[in-house]
């Protein structure tokens, strides 16, 4: 754990070393984030609400999702190439040292880029979502929450790397497919895609049904995210193993 | 066959033969189609099945259309032509008997129309399953040929606006607001006659409409000759201006050195 942490420190410090680019990084995110939101704006002043949908629902799943990318795709920014690093043998960096590989990898880099997610996301939800006190709290669990199933499902889906080779295109479609559709309403999806949503694709977990709770919070969906956290980590830890064991290439140059 | 012409070959069968990237390219526009294409389903039911003239048929083959003009010329590539510039590359490009700006032109247009067809062929086919065949036999023709000035057009913008990295040094986040203009200001993510009308008026005559609006609005059956003579205006404003930064930008190197 503690080297772990010192890891993520230096890789911040690493991040951080151009401070003119790492603003900017952050800047531009922020205004992608913007554009989204206009979208939406445009999308509910010419439709008003949509399978009880409102503009003020969106803001609250913007606010989850970009602090659960910024978290995710900024401070574990290794989480979305493991399927690449596998398939060039940098990931051999790692398995030399003494230390548990996952954990070491996921903190070896930070992407400044998804910081500005982190921060629009944070700055959305206090000004624009209603912040109360049991809402913060409520807001902060589904982002751990969220977080867990996101980084655990790109770590899983990259994973497969080790078993089907290529050079990682599929991690990148889950994590894009991922992405994409926890940006949308979840009940504006019906039938195959929604069953997708909450197993193959787990987007449901990260915006859709935290979304749901921050309206009415009920145990019940609650239990499920958690069990869904825990599910994919399990999944997610094993399949790295395992692949793990199979993996034998040392460096590109031997191949 | 002249250069430019293999050129073009060259950039066409790279496409084909990267079939990971080509695969994922084609799944991720699948994807978008389908959770846009939610969106606007549910849009449409909460107004009866129209919304401002658009059935939901009609918005499905809209973004299909809006989609197999973007996702093939991804806007990062204005990055690139900035880091060529930037590195010296195409100094040493300038040294072959043929333009710079006309290869590379040919060679991304390539590259483009490989990925533009497959796009249409899976979206056009998801699309079909999704709402059915497009509203008119016609307009879907019309559609396909806006598609191809469309690419041409953003090609030649986004070699205009990586054009500006022979002054600047850097283009990097030109294409970031490229991409977010589009996205909006182009119609891609909601038909523009479907924004506020003061919105709408200002983002009509703009290029970003050329790119995405025009097709996809020809594809939904809207289309009108005016749109077609404002796509044609655009891509002779948009060749004229990728050219001239390029000539500028070269005679720029040949002073300064590269």
């Amino acid at each position: 754990m503690r080297s772990a942490l010192a890891t993520l420190r230096t890789a911040f410090a690493d991040g951080q070393a151009n401070r003119a680019s790492f603003v900017f990084q952050i800047v531009l995110m922020a205004v992608n984030d913007i554009a989204w939101i206009v979208f939406w704006g445009l999308f509910f002043h010419r439709v008003g609400t949509a399978n009880g949908w409102t503009f003020h629902d969106i803001i609250v799943m913007f606010s989850l999702l970009t602090v659960v990318a910024g978290i995710g795709l900024g401070l574990f920014a290794n989480c979305r190439r493991i399927g690449r690093m596998v398939a060039d043998s940098s990931i051999d960096e790692v398995l030399i040292l003494p230390v548990r590989p996952l954990g070491q990898l996921l903190c070896r880099r930070v992407e400044p880029i998804n910081l500005g997610d982190l921060v629009f996301g944070v700055i959305l939800f206090l000004v624009a979502a209603g912040p109360t006190p049991e809402r913060i709290l409520l807001f902060g669990a589904c982002v751990l929450l969220g977080v867990c199933v996101m980084v655990a499902f790109l770590v899983w889906v990259g994973s497969f790397t080790f078993f089907v080779g290529g050079r990682g295109e599929h991690a990148d479609l889950g994590f894009n497919a991922l992405l994409l559709l926890a940006s949308y309403p979840l009940d504006f999806f019906g039938g195959p895609v929604r069953v997708l949503l909450f197993t193959i694709v787990p987007a449901a977990f990260i915006t859709g049904v935290p979304v749901s709770l921050m309206r009415h919070f009920a145990p019940g969906p609650f239990a499920l995210v958690v069990s869904a956290a825990v599910v994919l980590g399990v999944l997610a830890w094993s399949t790295f193993h395992l692949g793990l064991r199979r993996y034998a290439s040392g460096s590109l140059w031997m191949r | 066959m002249n250069a430019y012409g293999i050129a073009f070959l060259t950039g066409a069968r790279r496409t084909l033969a990267a079939r990971g990237d080509l695969s994922t390219q084609v799944g991720m526009m699948l994807l978008v189609i389908l959770a846009l294409s939610s969106v606007w389903h549910a849009a449409t039911a909460a107004h009866g099945g129209h919304i401002g003239g658009y059935s939901f048929g009609e918005l499905v083959w809209y973004i299909t259309f809006a989609e197999a003009c973007t996702v093939p010329v991804p806007a990062r590539a204005i990055e690139d032509i900035g880091e060529e510039i930037g590195s010296g590359e195409v100094a040493v490009a300038m040294l072959r008997p043929a333009s710079v700006v006309g290869i590379r032109m040919a060679i991304d247009g390539g590259a483009a129309l490989a990925r533009q067809w497959c796009c249409l062929l899976a979206g056009g086919a998801f699309a079909w399953i999704l709402a059915g065949p497009p509203p008119s036999g016609l307009s879907a023709i019309l559609a396909v040929g806006a598609s191809f000035l469309s690419l041409l057009l953003s090609i030649a913008l986004q070699h205009a606006l990586g054009g500006i990295a022979f002054w600047l040094k850097d283009a990097r986040s030109t294409w970031f607001l490229f991409q977010k203009l589009i996205l909006i200001g182009g119609g891609v993510l909601i038909p523009l006659n479907l924004l506020p009308h003061a919105v709408a008026a200002f983002f009509i005559p703009l290029p970003f409409a050329a790119i995405a609006y025009v097709p996809g609005s020809f594809a939904a059956g809207h289309g009108s000759i005016a749109l077609v003579l404002e796509q044609c205006c655009w891509l002779i404003v948009g060749m004229g201006a990728a050219f001239l930064v390029f000539a500028r930008g070269e005679r720029r190197l040949e002073v300064l050195g590269g």
